[in-house]
C-alpha cells in the first residue's frame, strides 16, 4: 500500500496511506506536487504541516479514518445558503468524537479542516461552534470566546441602531 | 491505516485549550479564517448579535449578512412596493430586478449600503440587471439608517460608480438621471431601456463624437420609451447608433421619431416601432441606413386612421427594405386600401422575407383566394409562414417580450 509522511508542526510523524490522505484536498495536491517532482515513482512522499500541532493532526487523520468511505464532498457544495452538509452527516461517532473536546480544541481542528480542506469535519466542528452563538447575547457570546469589545467612540451604538433598523423593517 | 512513527520532538505548543482558563486579554484576536468559517453557518439573527461583539466579528459578520442579502435578492418575490424579480424581456435566460424607488426594504439597502466601504470582488448581483423605477430625487433611506455616517448615504451616482460595471441591463423609468454618469460607468452594458426621463440639459449632451468612442462599446439594444426627453433620447441616439443592433421605439411623440429617422444604423438588424403614423417619420426615413435590417416589426396604428392619401408613403417606406428583410411584422390589414397591389405595381420583391405578420381584417375568415394573396405570392415568394393577429392583439396588448427578437 502507498503510504505518505505527514509531519505535524511539531515534528510528530504520521505515516499515512495515500488513499486516506487523498481525502484531504490539501494533502492530495501536495502529494501529487510530490510526483511531479520525484524521479523515483515509489519513493514516499513526506508533507510537512507547519500550522498543525501532532495533537490535532491526530484528531483529523482519526476523523479522516472514521469516515474513509464516505463520499467526498465537494468543497463548493451547498454554497447557496452557506451551510454545510453537517446536519445530514453528522453521525453518532462524529457526536461521540466532538464531545469531550473543550471549545478552544474544536477551534483548532477548525482550522486545521480548513487548512488540510477536509469539508465534513469543517462542517461538523464549526456547527458545534456555531451552536455556542445561536440565541446567545452578545454579552454569553463575548464569553464563551473571551473576546472584549474593541469598539472606538459610538461605533457600537450605531451599529446596534443598524441592528434594530434592519431587524424591524 | 493512521499510524504514529514518532513521538513529538519539542515540547508541545501552548494549547489553544487554554482558552477557557486563561486570561481573557490573551484572546481578542481569532485567526479570520476561522471567524468567517464559523459564521457562515450562523443563523442570520444570530449574525446581528456577531456584529456586536468586537470590531473583527462585526467586519466578519456584516459581510456574511450581505453575501446572504445578495442571495436572497435572486429568490426575491416581493411582488410589492419595493420591486420584484421579473424575466429580462430582453434575454430569458436573465432576471432583471424591477425596482421601485419610493420605499426601500433593509435586505435590498443592507447589501449596499455595507459595501459602500468595500469592493466587491465578485458580482454582487446575480442579475446583471437592473430595472430602477423613480418617482423622486434618489435618496433612498432616512437619516438613522444605514449606511454608518448619514452623510455617506448612497445616491445612484455613487451606486453607478461602484456597481456600474456589472451591469449589462438597465432600465430607467420616472428617473431623474444624470445618464452620462449613469453609462460611464456601465462599460458592460449591452441593453439600454429610457422611458420617461429626464435630465439637466449640460454640454455634455450637446456634443458627444468622444463620447460616442469611449462610452458603453457594448450596447447593443435600446429601447425608448414615450415622453422621454427628446434631447436626452437624441443624445443616446446619436451615442450609438453605429453600433446598436435592436432598436425598440414607442412613442406618440413625433419628434422623438423623426430623432430617430434622422440615425444611420449601420448595424441594426431588429427594428419594432410603435407610434402613431407619422408621415414625415416615413418620408426622410432611409433604408439605405439600415443595410442591415433584418426584421422590421411597424405598428404605426395605420388603421386607425383614414390617412389613404398616405397609404403609398406607408408602403414606399416599408419596401425600402425588400433587399434585407427576413421577418415582416405590420399592423395592416392585407385586403383593405389597395393591399400590396402598390407595392407590387412597382415590380419590388421582398425576396428574403420568410415570416410574415398581418392583421386580420375584420369580416374577412380566409384570405385565401383574395387578389391581397396573390399579390402576396408574388411579392414575397419565399415565404414560408404568414400569421394573423386580430385588432385586439395588436399595438399595447402584445406583450413586448411574446414576440422573439431574433
Amino acid at each position: 500500500m502507498a503510504l505518505v509522511r505527514v509531519i505535524s508542526s511539531d515534528g510528530a510523524a504520521f505515516l499515512v496511506s495515500q488513499r486516506l490522505a487523498k481525502r484531504s484536498g490539501k494533502l492530495k495536491t501536495e502529494i501529487e506536487t510530490f510526483r511531479k517532482s520525484s524521479d523515483n515513482s515509489e519513493a514516499q512522499p513526506e508533507i510537512r504541516i507547519v500550522t498543525i500541532r501532532a495533537e490535532i493532526l491526530r484528531l483529523v487523520l482519526q476523523w479522516l479514518q472514521q469516515h474513509q468511505n464516505d463520499p467526498v464532498l465537494p468543497a463548493n457544495q451547498n454554497e447557496q445558503d452557506g451551510r454545510g452538509d453537517a446536519e445530514m452527516g453528522q453521525s453518532q461517532w462524529d457526536r461521540d468524537f466532538l464531545a469531550p473536546m473543550d471549545l478552544g480544541i474544536v477551534m483548532e481542528l477548525i482550522l486545521a479542516a480548513n487548512h488540510l480542506e477536509v469539508k465534513g469535519l469543517l462542517d461538523i466542528t464549526c456547527k458545534l461552534v456555531e451552536s455556542k452563538i445561536t440565541g446567545r447575547t452578545v454579552d454569553e457570546i463575548r464569553t464563551a470566546f473571551k473576546l472584549k469589545s474593541d469598539f472606538k467612540g459610538n461605533e457600537e451604538e450605531q451599529t446596534r441602531l443598524e441592528n434594530r433598523w434592519c431587524v424591524e423593517n | 491505516m493512521v499510524k504514529l512513527l514518532s513521538k513529538p520532538k519539542q515540547e508541545l505548543t501552548k494549547p489553544m485549550s487554554d482558552l477557557d482558563t486563561d486570561t481573557p486579554d490573551n484572546y481578542n484576536y481569532l485567526p479570520p479564517e476561522l471567524v468567517e468559517n464559523i459564521l457562515l453557518r450562523a443563523r442570520e439573527d444570530s449574525l446581528y448579535a456577531c456584529r456586536l461583539v468586537n470590531r473583527q466579528w462585526n467586519s466578519v459578520a456584516s459581510k456574511e449578512l450581505e453575501r446572504r442579502n445578495l442571495l436572497y435578492w435572486k429568490s426575491w418575490e416581493a411582488i410589492s412596493d419595493y420591486g420584484r424579480i421579473i424575466d429580462s424581456p430582453f434575454s430569458p435566460s436573465v432576471f432583471c430586478l424591477e425596482w421601485f424607488g419610493k420605499s426601500m426594504d433593509s435586505r435590498v439597502i443592507l447589501p449596499l449600503a455595507i459595501s459602500t466601504s468595500k469592493e466587491f470582488s465578485t458580482n454582487p448581483f446575480p442579475t446583471n440587471s437592473l430595472t430602477i423605477y423613480m418617482n423622486c430625487a434618489p435618496v433612498f433611506w432616512n437619516r438613522n439608517s444605514f449606511p454608518r455616517k448619514p452623510q455617506r448615504s448612497m445616491r445612484w451616482d455613487k451606486f453607478f460608480c461602484q456597481y456600474g460595471h456589472f451591469l449589462t441591463d438597465l432600465s430607467f423609468c420616472f428617473y431623474e438621471v444624470t445618464l452620462w454618469q449613469a453609462l460611464i460607468h456601465t462599460p458592460n452594458l449591452q441593453v439600454l431601456s429610457i422611458d420617461t426621463c429626464f435630465d439637466k440639459k449640460t454640454d455634455k449632451l450637446k456634443n458627444c463624437d468622444a463620447d460616442r468612442i469611449t462610452i458603453s462599446r457594448n450596447l447593443t439594444t435600446l429601447q425608448i420609451t414615450d415622453y422621454c426627453q427628446i434631447y436626452l433620447a437624441d443624445w443616446v441616439l446619436r451615442l450609438c447608433d453605429h453600433q446598436l443592433v435592436n432598436l425598440i421605439v414607442t412613442t406618440k411623440n413625433e419628434q422623438l421619431l423623426l430623432c430617430v429617422a434622422r440615425r444611420k444604423f449601420e448595424k441594426l438588424k431588429r427594428l419594432r416601432i410603435y407610434s402613431k403614423f407619422s408621415k414625415v417619420f416615413c418620408e426622410i426615413w432611409h433604408g439605405a441606413s439600415h443595410p442591415e435590417l433584418e426584421y422590421l416589426f411597424i405598428d404605426m396604428e395605420f388603421h386607425r386612421y383614414d390617412i389613404d392619401i398616405h397609404y403609398n408613403i406607408y408602403m414606399d417606406f416599408i419596401g425600402q427594405f425588400s433587399s434585407t428583410l427576413v421577418h415582416l411584422w405590420m399592423n395592416m390589414a392585407p385586403v383593405s386600401r389597395g393591399g400590396f397591389g402598390y407595392l407590387k405595381g412597382k415590380g419590388i420583391i421582398f425576396s428574403k422575407i420568410r415570416t410574415l405578420t398581418l392583421r386580420r381584417h375584420e369580416g374577412i375568415v380566409s384570405w385565401e383566394g383574395t387578389q391581397a394573396k396573390k399579390d402576396a405570392e408574388v411579392l414575397f415568394p419565399n415565404v414560408t409562414d404568414v400569421n394573423f393577429f386580430d385588432v385586439k392583439d395588436a399595438f399595447m396588448n402584445q406583450p413586448i417580450n411574446s414576440i422573439p427578437l431574433l
